[in-house]
């Protein structure tokens, strides 16, 4: 069965690209297009990854990173965070929450599909 | 200040068309004392001033001045102010304006309270625009559309295998991505464009305060001249070496005076003479640090005016106290190097105290140089620093950590930095909780002055509470507790803690500015 992947972003036209990347690269895809959303997506789907923007309606990406930690523990989805470039304080922040990876925007898809690639293969 | 008394006196005889000599005698003087107390030479009051209120049929208080005497002192505080500059008014002018016409004053009063509020307000909505909302909105959205685009012109080259249709619809969102791209930047450039026409140049602290944010607070270049002044980067030179290599490289002398006669820095440079004044009221290691500096000033000039030219300051006045911001900096990096420094910080996890002592430094020294561990490779946290005196107003501030810092007006009344004048000497530490919910770890020191009239200054470095843990000041604080965070603000005026106990000024609710984006996804407010 092909790995899961869930795409938690706001922007339709940026959830459109990220979900095509992902589906090429042959995963199956979800969207979430805010932060109470994804958090239950991830509780009721428990993707292998999770592709989370900082910025995501109602709850932000940080508190959304936070929550999965909590409710799945060391079992937890991979998360890779998309983050502003030249915001330090906030790779500093995803850092300390533990998240596998970050992609600053913006980003070039191979890069992307490389560092989701990567981490799903390991 | 007397009230005009007697022009009133005169001017109300006027309108009554009554001789001076009539009015003499009603009241029961004679015409030259009158004479007198018209031209304001004699004071009156009591029973006579009543008597002549009376003659004229005016309220004695009126007559007495009591809210004239107001007037002419609120007028004077008027006439004071910057907007009145080049216009030469005084106090005089003050009373004549108000014996002339009281209604004329009240106007300009009305005015001037006006003008105020008006200043308030705008210097509010600069730091909102400065620093908040609208750039911050208006960049994230930029970043987006940037994103986006940038992606999608990658699908485009890299999968030739597209279908037509997902080619065109490809196609069609990068087209209309491009499209908000330009009309967001066209937006922001307008903004930009038309704050720099509005906004007043800032004051010379302002400028200085922007070109050390703007490169977080960290010179590489003048680092590595600190690490190459004395041999071994890691061995601060003491006292004496400084003074030593000063007299027998630049033929500068030491001379310890009267703190009267070096008054107000405590130091004068006499570049003729060769002699390095400073007052005899200075501590040893106020007196060391300020020897590096003259060094760093010497031998550093070129360096230092380099940095200093490719900062643009708009006026000499600014560019000569950038340089000496930048060779205080010199000083700091020469007596806490930076490896060894960087190291000590992280072994006693940033205990101020123990640092000064290690390195024989002042604790504000101490905090300065904490806020500038920024080399790449070897970076300390992100650090915020602010410097008060008693009366709250700020001399020096720096936000790394991403504390807002007041740009205008106080900090909040809550901020432990102002608690800290009730123990001056001892550190104060604080767990601060912001409106947006990010809470921080605040530290402040009060020093008192050692000379009569020197100033009253507290010192407050900060950072994030999630790197409480590298802080000595945080052993035993139950963090998990939400008891232990103080609710603050930044500034009174813009602060939603509107039942606060401290409040010193009331909340100004400005609308909240939003970039015209045409797009009806809203994001949630941060």
């Amino acid at each position: 069965m092909a790995q899961s992947i869930l795409v938690a972003e706001d922007e339709r036209n940026l959830v459109e690209a990220l979900s095509f990347l992902m589906q090429r690269a042959g995963y199956d895809v979800h969207v979430a297009r805010d932060g109470p959303t994804t958090v239950e997506m991830a509780r009721r789907l428990a993707p292998d990854l999770v592709l989370l923007d900082i910025m995501l309606p109602g709850l932000d990406g940080f508190a959304v990173a936070e929550a999965i930690n909590r409710e799945h523990g060391p079992r937890r989805p991979r998360i890779v965070m998309l983050t502003a470039k030249g915001h330090e304080k906030d790779r500093r922040k995803a850092e300390l929450l533990g998240v596998d990876d970050y992609v600053t925007k913006p980003f070039s898809n191979r890069d992307v599909v490389e560092r989701v690639r990567s981490l799903l293969a390991g | 200040m007397r009230a005009p008394i007697g022009q009133r006196i005169r001017k109300r005889r006027h309108e009554l068309r009554q001789s001076q000599a009539a009015l003499a005698q009603a009241v029961g003087i004679s015409a030259s004392y009158l004479n007198l107390i018209e031209h304001n030479k004699r004071s009156i009051g009591g029973a006579l001033l009543h008597r002549i209120a009376e003659a004229l049929a005016l309220d004695g208080r009126a007559l007495a001045g009591t809210e004239e005497a107001r007037l002419i002192a609120e007028l004077g505080e008027v006439f004071a102010d910057t907007a009145m500059i080049g216009l030469d008014l005084g106090q005089d002018d003050a009373r004549d304006v108000v014996a002339t016409s009281p209604v004329a004053a009240r106007a300009i009063l009305a005015l001037y309270r006006a003008l105020q509020a008006a200043r308030v307000r705008s210097d509010m909505i600069g730091e909102r625009l400065g620093e908040e909302s609208f750039l911050a909105e208006a960049s994230n959205q930029m970043l987006a559309l940037i994103t986006t685009v940038r992606s999608y012109a990658e699908i485009l080259e890299d999968y030739g295998d597209l279908t037509e249709g997902e080619r065109n619809r490809f196609i069609g969102t990068l087209v209309g991505e491009s499209e908000r791209l330009a009309t967001s930047a066209g937006d922001m450039f307008e903004f930009l464009g038309g704050r720099g026409r509005r906004r007043p140049r800032p004051s010379p602290r302002e400028e200085i305060e922007d070109f050390i944010s703007d490169r977080a607070n960290h010179f590489p270049g003048i680092e590595a001249a600190a690490e190459a002044t004395f041999a071994g980067p890691d061995a601060p030179p003491s006292l004496e070496a400084l003074a030593a290599r000063l007299a027998d490289r630049h033929g500068i002398v030491l001379h310890r005076v009267a703190a009267a006669d070096v008054r107000p820095r405590g130091e004068r440079y006499e570049p003729a003479e060769r002699t390095f004044l400073v007052s005899d009221g200075l501590a040893r290691r106020s007196i060391r640090f300020r020897l590096a500096r003259l060094l760093g000033r010497i031998e550093q000039a070129e360096l230092l005016e380099a940095i200093s030219a490719g900062g643009g300051m708009s006026s000499p006045e600014a560019a000569g106290r950038l340089r000496r911001a930048l060779a205080s900096y010199f000083a700091a990096a020469l007596l806490m190097p930076y490896g060894a420094f960087a190291r000590a910080t992280r072994d006693t996890r940033h205990d101020i105290a123990r640092l000064g002592a290690q390195f024989d430094c002042s604790f504000e020294q101490v905090c300065h140089r904490i806020a500038t561990l920024r080399r790449p490779g070897d970076e300390g946290i992100p650090i915020h620093f602010l410097r008060t005196d008693i009366a709250g107003n700020i001399s020096k501030r720096f936000s790394g950590s991403g504390l807002r810092l007041p740009r205008y007006g106080n900090a909040c009344p809550r901020w432990v930095i102002h608690e800290a004048f009730t123990a001056p000497g001892r550190i104060a530490t604080q767990v601060a909780a912001l409106p947006d919910g990010e809470r921080y770890l605040f530290i402040a020191r009060a020093e008192v002055p050692v000379e009569r009239f020197g100033q009253c200054h507290a010192v407050m470095v900060g950072a994030s509470l999630r790197e409480a843990a590298r802080f000595a000041y945080a052993d035993g604080l139950d963090l998990g507790a939400p008891a232990i965070a103080t609710p603050v603000g930044i500034t009174c005026r813009q602060c939603p803690h509107d039942a606060c106990a401290s409040r010193a000024a009331e909340r100004i609710d400005l609308p909240g500015p939003r970039p015209a984006t045409g797009d009806d996804r809203t994001r949630a407010a941060r």
